[in-house]
């Protein structure tokens, strides 16, 4: 038996129990009746899964919203900020759901990430935003209908890209199922947010920290509960 | 693990011959019914088998099934939570079984004794540990909590275990 570094193994403890023969037996039947090889999609699999879904939605919609108005110049700066941000997505996809359970980080060091990513991400958006008007300017009238239009398009891609990585990786993490799902709903809050970023012609501070930014803090939070219940076996 | 998964019957038996005691022990020393730990681990092994094939190739098998174990566990708490106490056909609630009282009759039996009277925390710190044989990073991930936490269980843990195998050693 391996023993902590906290104190030596000095207690006699006693051997372990055995259970009962009927159970022993009745287990056996029940997973022996069944022994067909079960190998599900292997990890390098899911990775590039998640990658091509996150990816795949991003490069539909941007080629889908081509003809848009895009103020000159901005559209390679947004495509350069959203290559930056999908290495990030990228690296929390490696350590935090490629890596098998039991060989990840720290659980502090991933609830880190899961925390300050979305943050550091609308703080980038916000940085970047050339112009910002008054918040009373913004929740009213047209640019209100926009932020609406906007959210909830970012929300519908989030959706579906955790959803679809949750689908991926359900049932893999019986140690830390909150922590992961919530790092699966900040890959899909960030994709989400990419993805309305590069089609949106509003370069307005507010408008994109609420509309492109704001998901990805909701989607950490909103996959930490449902990774509880999905990433459970 | 990966020979069970890819489907050999003997990988199998060979995974139960190693887990089931450890697995049997530790649901033992949560439920402290013996009938209960075993429906426990009927229910832990369903799950493993059905949740095989979504196993993570190098991902380290005993935390893994402890934590399925726990889960089940806690499950299984909270539905019984929710039911009432179960009576005796005349009404009254059953009687404490008798090796509840029983006076240890040796180091070992009383060592086991002063264990299930720790706290539960404490308690499972110390099975994961020192009788499971997980390193203080594993039994961190299968409690939820920090290496640091799980240190301090354990150690205070330990430190009550030895008041009471003292005051047994006296009185004995």
């Amino acid at each position: 038996m391996k023993t902590t570094d906290s104190e030596p193994p000095d207690l006699p403890w006693q051997a372990p129990p055995m259970p009962s023969g009927d159970v022993s037996r009745a287990i056996r039947e029940q997973c022996m009746c069944d022994m067909a090889k079960r190998r599900g999609m292997s990890t390098r699999t899911r990775l590039l899964a998640s990658l091509g879904l996150s990816l795949g939605v991003f490069a539909l919609f941007a080629w889908l919203t081509r003809d848009q108005y895009r103020i000159e110049g901005t559209f390679r700066g947004a495509l350069i900020g959203a290559a930056g941000w999908g290495i990030v997505q990228t690296m929390v996809l490696w350590f935090g759901l490629a890596t098998p359970p039991g060989r990840r980080f720290s659980r502090r060091l991933r609830l880190v990430l899961a925390v300050v990513t979305p943050v550091l991400f609308v703080g980038y958006i916000a940085h970047a935003a050339p112009e910002w008007v008054t918040f009373h300017d913004v929740s009213h009238g047209a640019r209100a209908a926009h932020v609406v239009r906007c959210t909830l398009a970012g929300l519908s891609f989030s959706t579906l890209i955790s959803g679809g990585v949750f689908l991926l990786w359900r049932g893999t993490d019986p140690l830390t199922p909150g922590l992961t799902g919530a790092l699966v709903g900040l890959i899909g809050g960030l994709a989400g947010g990419l993805t309305i970023g590069i089609a949106c012609p509003s370069q307005e501070g507010w408008h994109s920290c609420i509309s492109h930014g704001l998901g990805a803090i909701a989607f950490a939070g909103f996959g930490w509960a449902v990774g509880r219940r999905l990433l459970v076996p | 693990m990966e020979a069970y998964v890819d489907g050999n019957p003997d990988a199998f038996e060979l995974l139960y011959r190693r887990l089931s005691p450890i697995l049997f022990g530790y649901l033992l020393r949560l439920t402290r019914q013996r009938e209960r730990a075993e429906d426990l681990l009927q229910v832990t092994f369903s799950k493993v088998h059905k949740a095989r094939g979504s196993y993570l190739r190098g991902a380290p098998v005993l935390p893994w099934v402890l934590a399925i174990a726990r889960r089940s566990f806690l499950d299984e708490r909270r539905h019984a939570s929710s039911r009432t106490e179960d009576l005796s056909s005349d009404g009254n609630l059953p009687e404490p079984r008798a090796e509840d009282a029983a006076v240890p009759a040796d180091l070992s039996a009383a060592l086991e004794h002063a264990l299930d009277d720790l706290p539960e925390g404490y308690r499972e710190a110390i099975q994961l540990t020192k009788i499971s044989g997980l390193s203080l990073a594993e039994a961190a991930e299968v409690l939820g909590t920090t290496e640091t936490a799980v240190k301090l269980r354990v150690h205070r843990g330990y430190t009550q275990l030895r008041k009471e195998l003292e005051r047994f050693s006296r009185t004995a």
